[in-house]
Parts: structure tokens; C-alpha cells; sequence
């Protein structure tokens, strides 16, 4: 056989390959239960409320600009919704339907400011629609019980293994991106980060030394690069799994990252034995004892999994491709990514700088000459306004809402321009973009913005 | 299950001594230029005590004295309403709302009312004068329930007791019963919060502002900070840029818009305010005494001496352009380049105090920030 047709062959016989279906099944109750979390949090917090209800404009994604919030009693139904449909995933009833739901009303919220925009909100977007195309319902769930036909106890092999590989882009990734000069031999922007929280318990007080920010930069880069290797391991998995506890539990406490730590150490669970995750719903069926029928689902003579749909293969295929490929975009673009921004987002970069900007908004009246400045907080949310004081694309935006709530208020074709200092890592805040360039006579693309001043180099002292 | 794991242990450890020696080996690179020594302690709860009981809480407790004084002024008016004492009371007023400069970046804690930031509410301008003339008119006007922040505070006083054009024998000719009545309202109004605002900052808000050196959003040092921030672009937002026509909506310049309108003390206020501006920056209390202020804070921080030495030059470009600004009323000269200057050199300072302290201290700037990642 050629070595041609060998690789075919594996191709081939890869997607015949069946396993058991428990790390499945306790990935979609995992899932299910921690974005209940998160979304009751959301509601508790009132982030309803300030994010998405209360603010004059929003930011869109490229392309997006068409998604639109609801009234207040809109977005609360759609939260509401939300929730409901994280029971029903963990418990697995009328599983598709609402991971559907759960995918499409997520995305939506998801979509309606870019200022928002947290890698981990990309990843619950890419998990839930992963969980659209694999049985995680065909065992200890409601639909399983309902219909028994339906049990299976193995699954294919590509359904476990489609969120290895993306919780393993996430990592690797990830640790990717820290292999920059700053992160590496400057220990920034941690060296800013960790003084500032010297009050934490225990490690506080080491948390101002310069070494320890280069101790946590070196850390965190191998522990993202390598610690998907380890897991894979049987030998290594459970230290692997503590270091994934102790990492995440660590920046936790030491930033304001939300839920991002418990999701991914309740995800990460996926790369344990099948064996371990028997036992756990074993044990969960002990406890649900009165629930006969899923008990009895623990049966060997279970049918195996119905042969995979040959079209998910090329869609699965470039679906990858694309999540291996979209983060490299920025080589595309000249310049310091950091700086332009281009290409940064949607690559797993995460907590890589510090970066903080203050821009002023000039319009002028082209009738009458007359510049006048923008008062931003009449406008943005504190949090809005800090977000798009560094970002080139948002800054276009704020800068075309300006030309037509001007426009609107009687201005005869105002245009606008923006002075926007931005400071990256402790250096001294630098222009950021042209500050004479008329920003309504631009459009955002994806092709290089000239109108980005190139990022001066400034070697800290 | 501990027996299985034994050699693996051994392989963990390997692996763990080799990144260990691999960091420092690529750490020990960095020696020559200094770059692991440890950074210079800087206490931050040290300079909350600091600035707490050296500058919030004495202008708190000037403020305090200064409006009860008002309040007594005002007493003394509606009781015996001279010409006189119109003066005293004038006096007294002025002295509360120059105090007040020195409070306006405090509006945090105690000082964040019902309402919103005490400067916010009780230091507004331009007041409406219809709005006050009608509620003049309502006898026992309910203030409490009203949610206008343009009939009260130091402004309303202001609009009171200098009137808009009037004499002084017709300004106190036409204070009738209602007229006094409604100015004893607001000025009580002043006195019931800053009575309040100091009564929790000295009993039990000194101690919860002062034990909590966190810094993330809501923490007492993102707090002042922010409070910092926003007072100051409140000088350049508020004082100038408005008044002086040089916002986005505006086709002319209106000296209406000014702080203190009616009293034309402007430019006295804009010295003073942004003296306090600089107080908090600097670290000094009102009488220039050297207190912890976020200079010292930076000093110890990555890239801070230069953003100190770079605030410096501009922070003196600032007082040369206040100084600068013609005397006498603010409102008159409201056409003159100089508050442009003024403007421009306000506004080439705000990213030093705005983003780049922030940046450069790893301060958490918003109250509402989601979840991060």
C-alpha cells in the first residue's frame, strides 16, 4: 500500500471509530450547568441592564451592524430563554432544540456590542455549536429515558474528539501568542498587573517583585502551550488536570475574569478516561436512583452509533481549518498587532496587555468651519468609552455615529477626527491615529488601515 | 492509586526542574540591566490613610464649617434683610463654594447621594432661573421630592443672592416670604449633607475607605481615582469648553453657562479646582503640605517617572494658561482666545491623568466590568 492511500485509509477508518459515550454526556451537564451560572449571574449583576438596555449606541461586529437589542422585557425574555435552555441541555431534554437555542440566543446577545467581546464568550459560541452536531443526549438524559430507542453507549469518535481539538487550539494558542518580547523579557504587562494586587491572601506580598512577574510569564506561557500534552497522557493527566486548577484558580483571583476559570477547568474534564466518566454518572445515577430507566440505559447491548453523516466530514474539515488558520490573519497585516489591533481578535489572546487610551472627538461644521469637541460620556458607558479608546476599528465607528447624530441635529455634512493617545505596556502614550484624517470619509475593511500611526518603539527603563 | 503515580511523579518533577532552571536561566539574562530587582514598595494603604485624613476629610470639614457659616448668614438675612447683610451672607457663600473646588473630586462614599455625586447634585450649573422663580411660587415647596438638579445647591444660593442685573436694594427689596423661605430650603439642603458627609466620613467610612488596598472596580483607590479623573475633566468639560462654545453642538460662544454666572467669580473657581486636581495628583494637602498622592504612587511603577516628568511640563502649561485668562468676569470675556488655550492645554493633560496613570498603576477604571478575560 502507498503511504498515500495508508493516510486515506486512516481517514477513512477515522470517522467508522466509535468510543464510549460518557465524556460526552458529563461535558453537555457541565456545559449546561455552568452557563446556567453565567447567565443568572448576568441577570443578578444588572449587566442586562448597563450593557445592553441602558446605552445610547452600540458597537458592532464587522458585517453585524444589523443586530439590533430588544426592549428591556425583550432582552430579559431572551436571558430567561437562555437559562431555561441550560436546564434543558443539562438534563438533556429536547436536547437539539435548545442547544440550538441556547447557540442562537447566546450569539445574539454575544453580537450586540463588540466592546464586550471576552474570548470566552467566542468559546461558549463555538462549544454550543459544536454541541448542535453530536448525540450528547443519547445517554442519561431525559430524552434517553423518554425514548429508549434512542440510548446509545457509544458515540463516534470525532464527537469527543471535536472539543479536545478546540479546547486545545484555545490553549496552545494561547500560549502561542505570550512568545513576544514583552511578555517574555520584560515579565509585562504582569510586572504592571501583579503589584497592584499585593493584598491578595498568601501570594501578595510576593506579587511586587519584579522576578515573580517574570516567574508567572514563563509559567503561563508553558502551562498554555504544553498543558494539552499533558492531559493527553494518561500519566501525567491528573497532575495535568491539578496544575489546570491551581492555574485557573490562581488568575481568578488575582484578575477580574469572570467565569472564564470555571469554565474551562469544568471543560477541560472532556480529556479524562472514559472509564472516570462512567464512574461519575454511574455514581449520578446511584444518587437520581429513582430513575429506572436511565439506570437500566447502562447496558452493554446499547446499539452502536448510527454510521456518521458524510457531510459533516468536509464541514467539520473546514470548520477546523478555519479555527486553525483565522487567529494567523494578523502576519497578513504590517505593524505591531498590539498596536493596530488587526487581526487581534478571535485568536485567543488573552491577557496579554496593558493598554489604555483617552481619545477626543473634533467635528466640525463644514458650513460654518466651526470645530467643536465631543463630550464621549454623553454617548458610551465608562466601559464603552475605555474600549473603544484603543481600538482603530471601534474608534471609525464612534466617529461615523458622531457624523450622523450630528448630521441628524442639523450639521450640513460634518466631518470628524480624533485625538487619541494610547499608552501600551507603561510606555508613554503615543498617537495612536492620524489625528488630522477626516474619520467620515473612511470605512472599516479588512485591508491595512493607513490612517494607523506606526507604534514607536520606547525601550522601558 | 498513589502507588501507580510514583514514577510519573518522578517525570513531573523532571519536567518542572527543567522549565524552573529554563526560566532562570533566560531571567539571569536580564541581570545586567536590572530588570529583576524587586520594585519599590509602594503602600497603598498608606496613601488612602494619607489622603483620607490630610486632604478628603479637612475639606470635608472646611466645607462643612464654611456652609454652616452660610447657613447662619442665611439666618440672619431672611430674619433682618438688609443690604448688609446681604453682603455677609455673599461672603459666606463665597467661601463655601471655594471650598467646595477642593471637595468636588470626592463625591464617592458618603458623598455619593440619592441623587448621584454630591458636585453633581448640589454643584450644578447653570441653574434654571424659571425653574426657580415657579417653585419660589409654591408655598411649602417639597424639594425633597424633586428630582431637578438645576433649583438648588451652591448655584441656586448663587442665583439668590446676586440675582440676574438687579441692584442690591431691589435684590433685597424683593425677597418676600416665599423668596426666603425657598432660600432657607436649599441652603439647609447643603447643610443636612455636608452635616452627613462628614459625620460618616469621621465615624465609619475613614476605616472602610482606609483597610481595603484592593484595587479592582468599587475598591476605595479606583474610587478616588475615578473621582479624580472625572473632576477634572469636569474643569475642562464644565468650566471652559461649554461656556466658551467649543463642544460639538454649540455655533457661539455663552457666558450664561459659566460657573458662578451671577457672582462672576469663574476664573477664581477654575484656579481653585484645578488646584485640587493637582493636590490629588501631587500628594499635597490644601496647605501644601507633602502628602502620598498618585506622583508618589508612580514613581514606583514601570514606566511611571516618565509619565511624572511628561504630567509636569504639562500641568505647568496649564496654570500659565489659567493665569493667563482675563480678570474680572469670565462671562464678559467669554469670545477670548485664552480659553481656548486653556482648553487645548487641559485637553493635551487628560490622557496623562486618564488612561495612563490608570495603565500604569493596573487600576481597574470601570464600575461595571463584566466578566474580563
Amino acid at each position: 500500500m502507498t503511504a498515500k492511500a495508508h493516510i486515506h485509509k486512516r481517514w477513512v477508518d477515522y470517522w467508522e471509530q466509535t468510543i464510549s459515550i460518557a465524556p460526552l454526556i458529563t461535558f453537555r451537564m457541565a456545559f449546561g450547568l455552568v452557563m446556567l451560572f453565567s447567565t443568572v449571574r448576568y441577570m443578578y449583576m444588572g449587566w442586562v441592564d448597563s450593557q445592553l438596555v441602558d446605552s445610547v449606541l452600540h458597537f458592532s461586529y464587522y458585517g453585524f451592524d444589523w443586530v439590533q437589542p430588544l426592549s428591556r422585557l425583550g432582552m430579559y425574555s431572551i436571558f430567561i430563554v437562555m437559562a431555561t435552555a441550560c436546564i434543558a441541555i443539562t438534563i438533556g431534554w429536547y436536547y437539539r432544540f435548545f442547544t440550538i437555542l441556547f447557540f442562537l440566543c447566546f450569539t445574539y446577545v454575544e453580537l450586540i456590542d463588540i466592546t464586550y467581546y471576552l474570548n470566552h464568550y467566542y468559546f461558549v459560541s463555538i462549544i454550543a455549536f459544536l454541541l448542535i452536531w453530536v448525540p450528547a443526549n443519547r445517554y442519561f438524559s431525559v430524552d434517553a429515558a423518554r425514548n429508549p430507542d434512542l440510548q446509545q453507549k457509544t458515540v463516534s469518535r470525532w464527537c469527543i474528539d471535536i472539543f479536545k481539538i478546540q479546547i486545545a487550539i484555545v490553549y496552545i494558542y494561547a500560549g502561542l501568542a505570550k512568545l513576544n518580547y514583552d511578555w517574555l523579557f520584560q515579565g509585562l504587562p504582569l510586572a504592571i498587573w501583579l503589584p497592584a494586587k499585593t493584598s491578595v491572601p498568601i501570594i501578595g506580598p510576593l506579587l511586587k517583585y519584579r522576578l515573580t512577574a517574570y516567574l508567572f510569564s514563563w509559567a503561563g506561557m508553558l502551562f498554555d502551550t504544553f498543558i494539552i500534552l499533558f492531559l493527553l497522557i494518561r500519566q501525567t493527566r491528573m497532575l495535568a488536570y491539578l496544575a489546570v486548577v491551581v492555574f485557573h484558580t490562581m488568575t481568578g483571583v488575582l484578575f477580574q475574569i469572570g467565569i472564564f476559570p470555571l469554565v474551562m477547568i469544568m471543560v477541560v474534564t472532556i480529556f479524562f478516561s472514559p472509564a472516570w466518566h462512567e464512574r461519575l454518572i454511574e455514581r449520578l445515577q446511584k444518587l437520581l436512583g429513582g430513575l429506572p430507566s436511565i439506570a437500566s440505559s447502562n447496558d452493554l447491548s446499547a446499539p452502536s452509533p448510527a454510521r456518521t453523516n458524510r457531510l459533516l466530514i468536509p464541514f467539520l474539515t473546514v470548520f477546523f481549518a478555519f479555527q486553525l488558520l483565522f487567529p494567523w490573519r494578523y502576519l497578513l497585516y504590517e505593524g505591531n498587532l498590539f498596536w493596530t489591533e488587526e487581526g487581534y481578535r478571535f485568536s485567543w489572546r488573552v491577557m496579554l496587555m496593558e493598554k489604555a487610551g483617552t481619545a477626543t472627538f473634533f467635528v466640525t461644521n463644514k458650513r460654518t468651519g466651526r470645530e467643536g469637541s465631543v463630550i464621549n460620556h454623553r454617548f458610551l458607558n465608562p466601559h464603552q468609552e475605555k474600549q473603544m479608546a484603543m481600538q482603530p476599528d471601534l474608534i471609525l465607528q464612534y466617529a461615523h455615529f458622531l457624523r450622523d447624530h450630528y448630521e441628524q441635529k442639523g450639521m450640513e455634512d460634518p466631518s470628524v477626527r480624533a485625538e487619541v493617545w494610547v499608552t501600551l505596556n507603561g510606555r508613554p502614550a503615543q498617537l495612536l491615529i492620524d489625528p488630522e484624517v477626516d474619520l467620515t470619509k473612511l470605512e472599516d475593511t479588512w485591508t491595512q488601515k493607513e490612517w494607523i500611526l506606526p507604534f514607536k518603539e520606547h525601550n522601558l527603563k | 492509586m498513589s502507588k501507580r503515580f510514583t514514577p510519573i511523579f518522578g517525570k513531573w518533577f523532571v519536567l518542572s526542574l527543567f522549565s524552573l532552571v529554563l526560566s532562570i536561566g533566560f531571567l539571569s539574562c536580564g541581570d545586567d540591566t536590572e530588570e529583576v530587582l524587586p520594585a519599590p514598595d509602594f503602600d497603598r494603604a498608606a496613601m488612602l490613610a494619607s489622603v483620607a485624613d490630610n486632604l478628603i476629610i479637612p475639606n470635608f470639614t472646611a466645607l462643612q464649617a464654611s456652609v454652616d457659616v452660610l447657613s447662619t448668614a442665611t439666618n440672619e438675612f431672611v430674619t433682618n434683610t438688609t443690604e448688609e447683610n446681604l453682603t455677609g451672607l455673599r461672603t459666606a457663600w463665597v467661601q463655601a463654594v471655594t471650598d467646595h473646588q477642593y471637595c468636588s473630586a470626592f463625591g464617592f462614599g458618603p458623598a455619593d447621594l440619592l441623587l448621584g455625586e454630591y458636585a453633581k447634585v448640589l454643584g450644578a450649573f447653570p441653574v434654571s432661573e424659571s425653574k426657580i422663580e415657579g417653585n419660589i411660587l409654591v408655598s411649602d415647596y417639597n424639594l425633597a421630592n424633586s428630582f431637578d438638579l438645576d433649583v438648588r445647591g451652591f448655584y441656586g444660593v448663587e442665583y439668590l443672592i446676586y440675582g440676574n442685573g438687579q441692584s442690591d436694594s431691589e435684590l433685597v427689596a424683593g425677597f418676600d416670604q416665599n423668596r426666603k423661605d425657598y432660600l432657607v430650603l436649599i441652603v439647609d439642603e447643603l447643610k443636612t449633607n455636608f452635616d452627613n458627609i462628614v459625620g460618616e466620613w469621621t465615624s465609619t467610612y475613614r476605616q472602610e475607605f482606609v483597610s481595603n488596598d484592593e484595587t479592582s472596580s468599587g475598591s476605595p483607590i479606583s474610587l478616588y481615582y475615578n473621582g479624580f479623573v472625572k473632576d477634572y475633566e469636569n474643569i475642562k468639560n464644565f468650566k471652559v469648553e461649554l461656556p466658551a462654545g467649543l463642544t460639538a453642538d454649540q455655533e457661539t460662544p455663552d457666558g450664561s453657562l459659566v460657573a458662578a454666572f451671577y457672582s462672576g467669580i469663574s476664573r477664581d473657581l477654575i484656579i481653585e479646582h484645578f488646584e485640587n486636581s493637582k493636590n490629588i495628583y501631587f500628594g499635597l494637602t490644601r496647605d501644601g503640605d507633602e502628602i502620598i498622592g498618585f506622583e508618589e504612587y508612580l514613581e514606583a511603577a514601570i514606566g511611571g517617572p516618565e509619565l511624572v516628568a511628561q504630567t509636569k511640563e504639562a500641568v505647568t502649561r496649564i496654570d500659565a494658561a489659567i493665569a493667563d485668562l482675563p480678570e474680572g468676569r469670565l462671562s464678559d470675556n467669554i469670545e477670548s482666545d485664552k480659553l481656548v488655550t486653556l482648553r487645548d492645554e487641559l485637553q493635551d493633560n487628560t490622557a496623562n491623568f486618564k488612561s495612563s496613570v490608570v495603565s500604569l498603576l493596573g487600576l481597574t477604571i470601570t464600575f461595571n466590568s463584566g466578566d474580563g478575560d
